[in-house]
């Protein structure tokens, strides 16, 4: 088949066959099948028994009719028919084992496929999620591994049973009569030469579908979600027109793959008259010149359908294996990429951690560009609650990932308890740590499953209790379905304020030494931030705790305040003291002061650091 | 039954001549499809046996001038029937999706996205796919089987009976197939799908995993739904595995009878060789159409409900009536009423006998705790849902009374989760007044503060954003649906928590570029920040639905109220959970 590879989408079928024919893949997705290789040489036999049963039919046909009908030997009629039902019934026991044999196989590699893929994606580093999108990455998981599965169990099937059918019926018929068999075979190169036609054609018009259709589920996606603001912009009439004209789109992509199809399957229906024709104007020729028996003919016109049927089939099965294949070639790249020293490398498994930090001369950049932090050193005792103050872009919250070890730096060394970071063992480190970022993640599902993240296992009552002690229960409980609630995909169902509520809760519940929280009350209501800062102020006591935030009453009851600005600390200290040295943060808590006063908000936002540092 | 009636009044309408045109090219396919078999009985029977070689090459002619008919008369009716049925499923989504746009916020409150692409997409579809192939089917395969039995007992009524014994049997193995195995591959579907959202979530939310260090529990989440997709896939195996064979088994019981019982017919010269080959080829004739009419019962079955979940939708009576009479209002003044307002969906009360009057040019912040109903009310302004009871009144006019384009195109509404579509920065931007001028989609940005950072973009006004272009922040997202409301100049701004994603100071400047134009437009705020609340003339404090105080910012201490409560609420928490540690 591959002689036809120039017709299909050159690149995508070079790709193709280079992944099907590189041994390296083979390789390593047979070492996925080796589990089962005595169940899949089985189901191969099994195949091959199937196949030869089916093609028993006609050439019994021919016996019944030379040998017993013609003969009129009423015995030799009686075994054709006995041997008839043996085929017959041998025929459906093996049927029914390959069926499920070559699911059993599949499946099985499918699975350990898709499991040690997901695994492999979750053991990669932030790095990796940050540069490749979500959305490719699931297209591994789901469309990739579909279209390997699509191979291995109807793929493998098909292959095995048409191949076999092919070669089976014309070695039996080549047998029966070489001349009538060539004469027969004559129509093949038509069939051949259509279905080449149609494979091009079909594919090209079935690629526009699938764009169509993605464009039109888009579209569809976004009127639905968007409802809200098509309405409230009176947009209903253009966007109808707009629907209405990739509906329509859709629709003629559609229409070339009716005259497709309407050409291609009358064509073989058409082929195969012509082949009975030849049959019997030939073959009935031969017959009347007894160079033939009536069966044999008989037989002949029963096998066509063994090479239009297989023919077909085959034909489909080319895209199968070219999706099958590009898809291997994707999932490799994910298998092959190694993931970064940060995720594996550190074996010490730490005790409960005091939670002293050190930064030690640390300098850090990300893939895309220039330092984001320049040999920044800071020293955190335990039990310290430190913010981060500074204008977006200073590098705060790389300093929160840095700690949670997503990053290594380039230069300089991270100790916490005076051991090197790297050196810890990783996970064992992180459930030590707990984060809340400003965009909390929620999973969906309920509340109290995303709460108890950290211990799955955990009652609602453990939950409860844990929550009553952050004095959050009564909000939780509050909600429409209480702790049962479901969040819904990305935690959707809940605003913002409840999302962060509950990231807060989760965070606490996993009961940390090191507590990060990255603007983890922006969104909230002044009570429930009163209700954080009070727990804040209860639980902090016996943690470590770094807090970026913006608003000054949080700022204010820090023990230390760190000035993060362009990449490094510009000033350390007390509140008190960064008052008295009155430096940028004094000109910036004086200036927002007076805009508290005036009715603006008491925050440190961007444009108030331009003002402060003009005054320095 | 009667949804599929209505399904198929509802959705051929328009498309009878193509229906009967189809129909028609079917019936002829198929009968000279009946042609084949008895044209080689023909051939057999008079030149072989009866010696009549002259007739070897007219029969063989006349076979291709079959072959060569219903060539034409099959691609006619592929072609006709295929785009009817395109048609009608064009027909069919234009129709649902105009209907969807009409529907109000309740609908959406109790539907999911997912859900609603699904019955637009693969059911439309579904139903398509059963009207172009299974009406036809249902025709051609019936009118397949009565003339292959009659064919059968003309020829030999003894073997006919005989040989079609096993019939009945196979359409009912079929049908039992068939309605066994597609819940099954519906599963498939299912666990499929739940995969997708396992992985989709867990690929989305790496961060959260790896900073809590729960891979390995995630890892079993997702190997425990891998190993259903597997279980459900071998059950549908096992089912296939049972029946596949069942199904290839009695057709083969037929030709068994036509071989052993029909040739000793022929060997007693009770019916001729050709006839006995004619048998052989009817009956496997007869195989595809059993099956498929076996199979049609639950395709229909399926049909039916595709076509009863898109009907629902199109049924939906639109919770937001335009009235007949309904009067165009002229440029608002922007006073806005709510009288003895009820909301509530799905016996959920949201909002709870609001009355409150918001004066031309007044700046109103609702304050009050998440689920206060803050954000409902508001939406009940530019008419999203009619009040489950009491009035909302603009200019003093029942919103009732009025188009709902004059109402909503004076209306400018900003969320804090903004929606935007996969268009440019620019056509995002003039969204509502897509003729706009640049300078005026550059004066919104700019009043909106997103005009520096549109200006950093890739292709600035250009870029494409949203699903299928550049992922915005929040507080971008926020700005630029700023601009897109501020656009249209509206009479009346509704923000909804508009800005709480934005930093602060930004925040000051917007606010700043608002109230340049403050005292003539009518403005709603939802707000948590005190800086924002401190710009309206009014806070109107909500809580559980209710208003529960309402006047000048400076005399209600809307802060410290949510803040003692919050204490009071923590004290009682802290008492409750001391005494529970005790026990």
């Amino acid at each position: 088949m591959s002689s036809h590879g120039r017709h299909y989408a050159p690149d995508e079928g070079r790709a193709a066959l280079r992944v099907w024919f590189d041994r390296q893949a083979l390789v390593r997705l047979g070492a996925f099948a080796r589990s089962y290789r005595w169940q899949a040489g089985a189901t191969f036999l099994v195949m091959l028994l199937f196949t030869a049963t089916g093609l028993a039919g006609p050439y019994l046909l021919r016996l019944a009719i030379d040998g017993g009908i013609r003969k009129q030997n009423l015995d030799y009629l009686l075994v054709i028919g006995l041997l008839y039902l043996a085929a017959g019934v041998v025929g459906a026991v093996l049927n029914g084992l390959q069926t499920y044999g070559v699911n059993w196989v599949g499946e099985r590699i499918i699975r350990d496929l898709r499991d040690e893929l997901f695994g492999h994606l979750t053991s990669l580093d932030v790095g990796y999620h940050t540069r490749q999108r979500a959305g490719w990455v699931i297209s591994r998981l789901t469309n990739d591994i579909e279209a390997l599965e699509q191979l291995l169990t109807e793929g493998m099937t098909q292959l095995v049973t048409n191949v076999l059918t092919l070669t089976g019926a014309a070695i039996i018929i080549m047998t029966m009569d070489f001349k009538l068999a060539l004469v027969t075979l004559s129509v093949l190169p038509f069939l051949l030469v259509a279905t080449a036609v149609f494979r091009t054609r079909a594919v090209k018009a079935y690629r526009e579908v699938r764009e169509t259709v993605a464009d039109l589920t888009a579209t569809l996606q976004e009127s639905v979600s968007g409802v809200r603001v098509v309405q409230a912009f009176v947009r209903e009439d253009r966007n109808r027109e707009r629907f209405h004209e990739v509906n329509d789109t859709y629709r003629r992509a559609n229409v070339s793959t009716v005259y497709i199809s309407g050409l291609y399957f009358p064509s073989v229906e058409f082929l195969s008259a012509i082949a009975t024709a030849i049959i019997l104007l030939y073959g009935g020729w031969q017959v009347t010149q007894g160079n033939l028996t009536v069966g044999v003919l008989a037989a002949f016109i029963a096998y066509l359908s063994s090479f239009f049927d297989p023919v077909q089939s085959l034909s489909e099965l080319y895209n199968t294996f070219q999706s099958a294949g590009a898809a291997l070639e994707k999932i490799y790249t994910v298998l092959e990429t190694e993931p970064d020293a940060t995720e594996w490398q550190g074996e010490t498994i730490p005790g409960r951690l005091r939670g002293e930090l050190s930064f030690e001369n640390v300098t850090f950049s990300y893939d895309s560009g220039g330092d984001v932090l320049h040999d920044v050193s800071i020293h955190i005792p335990p039990g310290q609650r430190v913010a981060l103050v500074g204008p977006t872009g200073a590098g705060k919250t790389t300093i929160a990932r840095l700690l949670l070890r997503f990053y290594r730096p380039d230069a300089g060394r991270i100790l916490v308890d005076g051991v090197e970071l790297q050196d810890y063992d990783i996970r064992a480190f992180r459930r030590q740590v707990g984060y809340v970022p400003q965009e909390p993640y929620l999973f969906s599902g309920t509340v109290l499953d995303n709460i108890r993240l950290p211990r799955p296992q955990a009652t609602l009552e453990e939950v409860r209790q844990a929550a009553r002690r952050l004095g959050v229960d009564d909000l939780i409980a509050n909600l429409p379905d209480g702790y049962d609630t479901e969040v819904q995909e990305r935690g959707s169902r809940l605003s913002a304020g409840e999302r962060q509520l509950v990231a807060f809760a989760r965070a606490f519940f996993a009961q940390p030494s090191i507590l990060i929280l990255d603007e983890a009350t922006s969104s909230v209501d002044p009570g429930t931030e009163r209700r954080v800062e009070l727990a804040l102020g209860r639980l902090l006591a016996e943690r470590t705790s770094l807090i970026i935030a913006h608003r000054l009453s949080t700022v204010e009851r820090s023990d230390r305040i760190l000035v993060v600005a362009d990449g490094r600390i510009v000033e350390d200290g007390s509140h008190r003291e960064l008052l008295d040295r009155d430096g940028a943060y004094a000109a910036l808590y004086r200036s927002q002061l007076l805009a508290a006063s005036r009715g603006r908000d008491a925050a440190l936002g961007v444009d108030g650091w331009t003002g402060a540092f003009e005054d320095v | 039954m009667h949804t599929f009636r209505r399904m198929i009044v509802t959705f051929l309408e328009g498309h009878w001549l193509a229906l009967y045109a189809s129909l028609f090219l079917a019936l002829a396919t198929t009968g000279l499809g009946l042609v084949i078999p008895w044209l080689t009985k023909s051939v057999v029977d008079l030149a072989l046996i009866g010696g009549r070689d002259d007739l070897l090459l007219p029969l063989s002619l006349v076979m291709v001038a079959v072959g060569v008919t219903r060539f034409v008369t099959a691609f006619l009716r592929r072609t006709v029937s295929g785009k009817m049925s395109l048609a009608v499923e064009t027909d069919v989504r234009n129709r649902l999706f105009d209907h969807m746009q009409h529907l109000g916020l309740r609908f959406y409150l109790r539907s999911q996205t997912g859900q609603l692409i699904s019955r637009a997409m693969a059911d439309v579809r579904g139903v398509r796919l059963f009207l172009s192939y299974g009406l036809i089917f249902i025709v051609t395969h019936t009118l397949t089987l009565v003339g292959v039995t009659i064919l059968l007992f003309v020829l030999e009524p003894r073997l006919a009976v005989a040989a079609l014994m096993p019939a009945p049997l196979l359409m009912l193995v079929a049908r039992r197939f068939s309605s066994r195995l597609h819940p099954s591959l519906y599963a498939i579907q299912q666990r499929v799908a739940e995969l997708t959202a396992v992985a989709e979530e867990r690929i989305l939310g790496i961060r959260v995993i790896k900073a809590f260090a729960v891979e390995e529990l995630q890892q079993e989440r997702f190997a425990e739904a891998s190993d259903r997709i597997y279980r459900q896939n071998l059950e549908a195996a096992a089912i296939r595995g049972r029946y596949v064979p069942l199904l290839g088994l009695l057709p083969s019981l037929s030709l068994l009878v036509i071989l052993y019982y029909g040739g000793r017919l022929v060997i007693a010269d009770e019916m001729t060789l050709g006839s006995l080959l004619a048998f052989y080829g009817y009956t496997l004739l007869l195989v595809w159409p059993l099956r498929m009419l076996g199979m049609l019962v639950s395709w229909a079955e399926r049909a039916a409900a595709s076509g009863e979940r898109v009907l629902e939708i199109l049924d939906e009576e639109p919770e937001v009536y335009q009235a007949a009479n309904a009067v165009s209002l002229g440029r608002i003044e922007g006073r806005i009423e709510f009288r003895d307002v009820d909301f509530g969906y799905d016996g959920h009360p949201v909002v709870r006998q609001v009355s409150l009057e918001i004066e031309p040019g007044e700046t109103v912040a609702l304050v009050g705790p998440t689920g206060s109903g803050k954000t409902t009310l508001a939406r009940l302004i530019p008419r999203f849902a009619d009040p489950s009871s009491g009035r909302v009144l603009v200019d003093g006019t029942d919103l009732r009374d009025v188009t709902l384009d004059s109402l909503r195109r004076q209306l400018g509404l900003v969320e804090q989760d903004p929606f935007l579509f996969s268009l440019s920065v620019r056509d995002n931007i003039r969204y509502g007044r897509p003729d706009a001028g640049e300078a005026d989609v550059r004066a919104a940005a700019r009043a909106a503060a997103a005009e520096e950072f549109i200006e950093r973009l890739p292709q600035g006004y250009e870029t494409v954003i949203g699903e299928r272009g550049l992922t915005l922040s929040g507080g971008q997202r926020q700005r630029l649906a700023l601009a897109r409301a501020l656009l249209v100049d509206p009479r009346i701004l509704i923000l909804d928590d508009a800005t709480s994603s934005v930093d602060a100071e930004t925040e000051a400047h917007i606010m700043d570029a608002l109230e340049g134009i403050h005292g003539t437009r009518t403005t709603v705020v939802i707000a948590h920040r005190p800086s924002t609340v401190l710009l309206a003339d009014r806070v109107v404090l909500m809580e559980r639905g209710r208003i529960v105080q309402v006047g000048p910012p400076e005399k209600v201490p809307w802060q410290e109220i949510l803040i003692r409560e919050a204490e009071e609420d923590v004290q009682r928490e802290l008492v409750a959970a001391a005494r529970e540690e005790a026990l």
